[in-house]
């Protein structure tokens, strides 16, 4: 197998790192890191929510993401309305009714796979909170060129190719059915999206095994 | 099934067994579905005999539970009520007639920001929670306003430990100093005593011991003690 820029396999994925339960004024809070891609997530929640957004069955789930330099606020809007959405899926939110969840996501170093960073620290900042959770989810990213696959790519390596596609999957645990989300950017084909479906359902065995981890570690501080 | 995971850390959306609803009593972060047992939180797993089952973790924020002693703001006055803030999605109801003898003449006289000790009496998790400042035989006993002294936040493990009879901590800290406190398990705890530095030391007591068995405690609480005077 030929090395990539960073020495990993193609199907490698970067060391993940994680401290949770640091910002004080948050129910739950996590500063993730895949690499050197790193974000802060803090959740606030369930708590008061303003009439016009009140749900009567079910809680409310709000999302702000903000970037290092805040300069692409399409960038932002975008990754907020993709977040809610998954967010919406894995919190249970009929067993908190007329409530707002809050999650805040800042990005302190974007050096590729940004969206699987963000989705997983949102997991564990949720898990941290003692939200309800309906379901877990875990991303992955997968950067396609020529034939091959490489999973979680850094940004040197997105830079470097100039005819590529990304694919990132939001999977559940299930084996069947497991996509919750996907978002491809650039021209994929089946067979390859289906590969990548595959490698994902043995890499979110390893992101899983990570998060119970550092959540049980936690668990004792 | 059940037995195995007993004790063992479980992540959320996790089956743990089937659900025999003779023999299970289903309590915090479990939920039934599809005739299973699913944790919706990540904790310990525990079983208390007979039948109660619940997921041991530790948050900040609190969901109300009838019966259970709170420390609520005043944050409004509406008719005859006052809407005070415990910390959850829907801010409390305490009506003018939960105290002791009130009556449509007898009305109590506190304002808005004025902190209170009461006791849930009614909550189903869509409705305002209900609470009144008096035990079930309709006296005060410790409810009702506090008045003075300075009220921080902790998590909610931290409190329902100080809620236990004969808590260390306190009893130490009880043969040095002298203070009055006041617990709730919304994760709030209120003191009052002879002087701020007294207040303080209290409560970096408080907060620096959580987690903490006696003797590490001790330690700290000591060290506390030496840099103060």
């Amino acid at each position: 197998m030929t090395k990539r820029i960073d020495n990993r396999n193609p199907n490698q994925m970067r060391p993940l790192s994680s401290i949770l339960g640091e910002n004080e004024n948050s129910d739950g809070s996590v500063i993730y890191s895949q690499g050197k891609t790193k974000v802060l997530v803090g959740v606030h929640g369930p708590k008061e929510v303003n009439t016009f957004k009140e749900q009567y069955d079910k809680a409310t789930v709000s999302v702000v993401v903000k970037t290092e330099q805040r300069d692409d606020l399409r960038k932002e809007k975008t990754l907020e309305k993709d977040l809610k959405g998954i967010l919406e899926y894995m919190i249970f939110t009929e067993r908190s009714p007329r409530s707002e969840i809050i999650i805040t996501a800042h990005i302190l170093n974007d050096d590729g796979s940004l969206f699987s960073t963000l989705v997983n620290a949102c997991v564990l900042a949720l898990c941290d909170a003692g939200i309800e959770i309906r379901s877990l989810v875990y991303s992955i990213t997968f950067l396609i060129t020529e034939n091959k696959i490489l999973i979680d790519p850094i940004e040197n390596e997105i830079a470097k190719i100039s005819n590529h596609s990304r694919v990132s999957l939001v999977l559940s645990k299930d084996n069947e059915d497991s996509i919750v989300f996907s978002k491809c950017i650039g021209l994929t084909s089946l067979e390859i999206y289906d590969k990548c479906l595959e490698i994902g359902n043995v890499a979110k065995l390893s992101i899983r095994k990570f998060m119970k981890q550092s959540l049980k570690k936690n668990q004792n501080k | 099934m059940n037995s195995e995971l007993i004790g063992t850390f479980v992540l959320p959306d996790e089956k743990l067994g089937e659900m025999n609803s003779n023999s299970m009593k289903v309590g915090n972060g479990l939920v039934i579905s599809n005739g299973s047992l699913v944790s919706s939180k990540c904790g310990i797993l525990r079983f208390k005999n007979p039948d109660k089952y619940w997921i041991d973790n530790n948050q900040k924020r609190y969901t109300p539970i009838v019966g259970q002693p709170v420390i609520g703001f005043i944050t409004q006055k509406v008719g005859t009520e006052y809407l005070v803030d415990l910390g959850t999605n829907i801010p409390a109801v305490l009506s003018f007639f939960g105290f002791p003898g009130a009556t449509k003449k007898n009305r109590p006289q506190l304002k808005i920001n004025d902190t209170v000790y009461a006791r849930i009496i009614a909550s189903n998790g869509t409705e305002e929670p209900q609470i009144v400042c008096m035990d079930k035989n309709e006296r005060a006993s410790g409810f009702g306003q506090l008045e003075g002294g300075y009220c921080f936040k902790c998590s909610l493990n931290l409190s329902r430990k100080f809620l236990q009879p004969r808590n260390k901590i306190l009893s130490y800290l009880g043969k040095k100093l002298k203070f009055e406190i006041a617990v709730g398990v919304n994760g709030r705890i209120w003191i009052n005593s002879g002087s701020v530095q007294d207040t303080i030391l209290i409560t970096n007591a408080i907060q620096r011991t959580e987690g903490l068995t006696e003797k590490p405690a001790r330690k700290v609480i000591n060290m506390l003690f030496d840099n103060m005077m």
